[in-house]
């Protein structure tokens, strides 16, 4: 496995990020993190639930269970074993809709242990029926857990429906529970054929290591993979909206909530950066518009907003929890007002800087260990289609001007791009 | 020369970091609550941002967030804390907002019914999910009788009976300078920090708070069921509890070896292999010790549906009750002890990390560098300690399980499956 491309990208501070791409397809994203003998080791995969068809909602998620079921060199249980009595901590797995991750920190002189386990479920998995039966199972209860018993679940679910008709984003990456129910381990066999191979890969690295070392260890043991197929991604665009969205659902609460979407561009889109800041400007901190509006004004327990930039069409996400005594009516309407306002009048320079201070401190707090420099990398390179997007982002934000918030309000927050659930008290 | 009325300092300068983290620990925490107005000390902590002689509640809330520092507060039962954060370069406009907030709240009466309505709603709120009310009751019951079973946040009916006078009384009587804590990592000078410090901490009460006896919570002796009742759900929240060990005891790395096999953050231990992995009937299933000044209590924890509830409380009852007699075998006590002494490693693996570990020793009275030391105790363990400690600290006379769900319908399902000496159900909505 040859190195064929290898570059460094300036990022925080004096950190730089080492990119490197190999023969087979196979990417690595390696910050140099010295603090302590310990490092992140991270591989993600360009695929989410985003990728599922039609009635097979789930597949993803699922799938990632199934990935610590064992392959023919470390049956089931060898994986767990391996990497807990090696130290591993944080061992874990995500889905999301446009990536997969397995993710384990690690002492520093176990790197070559884990680069061999994850280069061996890369392509090895060895899984059957009875493993499969039970797997769903587990994914059934936590499914009842984060969703059907969880009313902040249920409506989130019905958000992504009510905001997505077509698009698969509209399904919930957890899976509808009718299509658990059909799903077959030959359907994870396929989707594991399909998805999982170097070439739709990148291991993330942060830690106290060398990059000749790791280059080495991964030459060692991802060399001997080939590449995968090539995907064809059928990409369906979503029809635009032109009416709100609204939906009450009785549910096991004692306070009215209120979840609502409003339709943004893809993340990579130039209007991101003014989005985040418009976001930061409406709800960060006890001084933002919503905190001021609707939690010191007493009508709210808690408000916010946050956008969720995807590969496709994306959302931005605002919530609030009604105080005892008000109308969600009400409330909503002070949330109108409140947007209605930076729509016609624009944001005030002190609060665009105010915006600016927070971004500051937010970047500095969120990458500051070895999990979340790894988290940064992998998620920029699959959702912006190029880290190096991401690290330009983290500077290109501070020149965000007060026009652009303003445009960027008119724009997308408007009612007929919303929708909107309503969780009432049965 | 130590100045004794001064808070204890811990820094650790970092050349070159942008940010500064101030972590303050107040040692008096929830447990001095008053009997009837628990969320008391909560109260007085959330007020602190809620403005001050200099800054209302608006002009402190601009400021902080102008200068792009955070400052976040957490109630503990032992312990109050204020983190921090600010960047360097606006350190000192920080501690301007930081002396403001400790030493001059303003505890205005409107503030107060703001956040007194507040936290009447958050109270109503946390009723609707099952996991934050089961948590709250679990531990409501099973240290019933002591001040620990008491929640930090207060109850609705405590809450009411709080006046804003009584937030004046907290803050004079319990903020005292020599019973604080302060730890601060970045890029600051320790010395001119220091300074800056001693001059906030001046302006409060010189005279350490008398200290609170506590005893140690009992668990009701046997095997005994509460049904919480909670109609409508298709899960439910299991929780079994019995007698906890203290962090200073010799038993106690001996028995985090034992716990990390049972049921600890582990695939591989045996509640997550038999109730996960084998029979897929809960997504998580843990076990964990709880301790403070006082030794709390050992907890185990899992969520499942309803069909499968009554053959899940008798197969964790049977779990524990055969790790009680039988222990745990040589084979997974070293496992267990590699995996806990190579994860000792991330203990320290932040600089953020590290202070946070040496204000806890201080605020919770560990002996010292005790997280420091932690990988070193683990390697000195054997096997034979780890037995001994299982005979002597899992309680086999003691285990209270506890079940949110619907009473009437799952108290036959686990009461065919599983004899108790007492079965309770009450409702969840109700405090104990």
């Amino acid at each position: 496995m040859n190195v064929i491309n290898q570059e460094e990208i300036e990022f925080l501070g004096e950190k730089t990020i080492q990119k490197v791409i190999f023969d087979n397809g196979l990417k690595l994203a390696f910050v140099k993190n010295p603090i302590a003998p310990v490092f992140s080791y991270q591989t993600w995969y360009d695929v989410g639930s985003r990728d599922e068809e039609q009635g097979k909602s789930g597949l993803a998620h699922l799938f990632e269970h199934m990935m610590f079921k064992g392959t023919v060199k470390n049956p089931q249980g060898h994986f767990d074993r391996k990497m807990e009595s090696a130290g591993a901590r944080d061992l874990n797995a995500f889905t999301s809709t446009d990536y997969t991750a397995y993710v384990a920190s690690l002492p520093s002189e176990k790197l070559d242990m884990v680069a061999e386990l994850e280069s061996d479920r890369m392509i090895g998995l060895n899984i059957n029926e009875s493993q499969f039966t039970s797997e769903r199972e587990v994914v059934r209860n936590e499914r009842k857990q984060r969703t059907d018993n969880n009313p902040e679940g249920v409506m989130f679910e019905e958000l992504q429906k009510n905001s997505f008709k077509v698009h698969s984003y509209g399904r919930p990456v957890i899976g509808f529970e009718e299509d658990l129910d059909r799903m077959s381990v030959e359907d994870c066999k396929i989707f594991y054929r399909r998805n999982y191979a170097p070439n739709n890969a990148i291991i993330c690295i942060s830690g106290d290591l060398d990059l000749s070392n790791i280059i080495t260890s991964l030459q060692k043991h991802y060399g001997g993979l080939a590449r995968g197929p090539a995907r064809v991604i059928d990409t369906i665009d979503e029809p635009e909206q032109n009416e709100e969205r609204r939906k009450e659902l009785k549910l096991s609460l004692k306070i009215p909530k209120v979840y609502i979407a409003y339709k943004i561009p893809p993340a990579t889109h130039e209007d991101q950066l003014a989005i985040s800041m418009l976001a930061s400007i409406l709800s960060s901190g006890r001084s933002s518009r919503l905190y001021r509006n609707l939690v010191d004004s007493s009508l709210c327990l808690d408000s916010g907003c946050s956008p969720h930039p995807s590969k496709d069409a994306s959302l931005f996400y605002f919530s609030f929890t009604c105080q005892i005594g008000t109308s969600y009516e009400k409330a909503l309407n002070e949330m109108d007002l409140v947007i209605s306002k930076i729509c016609n009048d624009g944001v005030e320079d002190i609060e665009l800087e105010r915006a600016k201070n927070k971004i500051r401190t937010e970047i500095y707090m969120g990458l500051n260990s070895n999990s979340s420099m790894a988290h940064f990398m992998g998620q920029n390179e699959i959702v912006l289609g190029d880290l190096r997007n991401g690290v330009k982002d983290l500077t290109r934000i501070l020149n965000v001007n007060k026009n652009m918030v303003r445009d960027v309000a008119q724009k997308y927050l408007v009612k007929n791009r919303r929708s909107m659930i309503v969780g009432i008290p049965k | 020369m130590l100045n004794k009325k001064s808070p204890q300092y811990i820094f650790i300068e970092k050349k070159g970091d942008p940010l500064v983290h101030l972590e303050i620990a107040l040692k008096s925490g929830t447990i001095k609550d008053p009997l009837g107005k628990e969320g008391l000390a909560s109260m007085t902590l959330s007020m602190l941002l809620r403005g001050t002689k200099k800054y209302s509640s608006k002009e402190f809330h601009e400021r902080l967030d102008f200068l792009g520092g955070e400052i976040h507060l957490s109630k503990f039962k032992e312990s109050l804390r204020i983190h921090v954060v600010s960047l360097l370069d606006k350190l000192d406009d920080m501690l301007e907002l930081v002396r403001s907030m400790l030493v001059e709240p303003a505890f205005s009466k409107e503030e107060f019914k703001k956040i007194q309505t507040q936290l009447k709603t958050a109270l109503e709120d946390e009723l609707g999910s099952d996991d934050e009310i089961s948590e709250r009751r679990f531990q409501e019951y099973l240290l019933a009788g002591s001040k620990y079973s008491r929640a930090s946040s207060g109850s609705i009916q405590s809450i009411k009976k709080i006046k804003q006078t009584d937030l004046v009384s907290f803050h004079k009587n319990f903020f005292s300078s020599p019973d604080f804590v302060v730890g601060a990592i970045g890029g600051f000078n320790s010395n001119e920090l220091k300074k800056k410090l001693n001059q906030i901490f001046s302006s409060l009460k010189q005279k350490p708070a008398s200290a609170l006896q506590v005893s140690q919570p009992k668990i009701l002796p046997g095997r005994n069921l509460l049904l919480l009742n909670k109609k409508g759900g298709s899960q439910t929240q299991v929780y079994l509890g019995s007698t906890g060990v203290h962090f200073t005891d010799a038993d106690y790395f001996p028995i985090l070896i034992a716990n990390h096999v049972f049921g600890g953050s582990s695939f591989s231990a045996r509640m997550m292999t038999e109730i996960r992995e084998k029979r897929g009937w809960s997504y998580g299933a843990y076990s964990w010790y709880r301790s403070g000044k006082k030794p709390l209590y050992f907890g185990m924890h899992f969520v499942p549906s309803n069909q499968d509830t009554g053959d899940a409380v008798a197969l964790a009852i049977q779990l524990y009750e055969d790790y009680a007699k039988n222990g745990i075998t040589k084979e997974e006590f070293a496992f267990a002890k590699d995996s806990l002494m190579n994860q000792s490693a991330f203990m320290q693996d932040t600089a953020r990390k590290k202070l946070d570990n040496l204000v806890t020793e201080a605020v919770v009275g560990l002996p010292k560098n005790y997280y420091e030391n932690y990988r070193n105790r683990l390697k000195k363990i054997t096997y034979t300690q780890v037995q001994k400690a299982i005979q002597r600290k899992v309680d086999k006379k003691r285990l209270f399980v506890f079940v949110l769900g619907d009473a009437a319908k799952l108290k036959k399902a686990i009461t065919e499956k599983s004899k108790f000496k007492k079965v309770w159900i009450k409702d969840f909505a109700k405090q104990p």
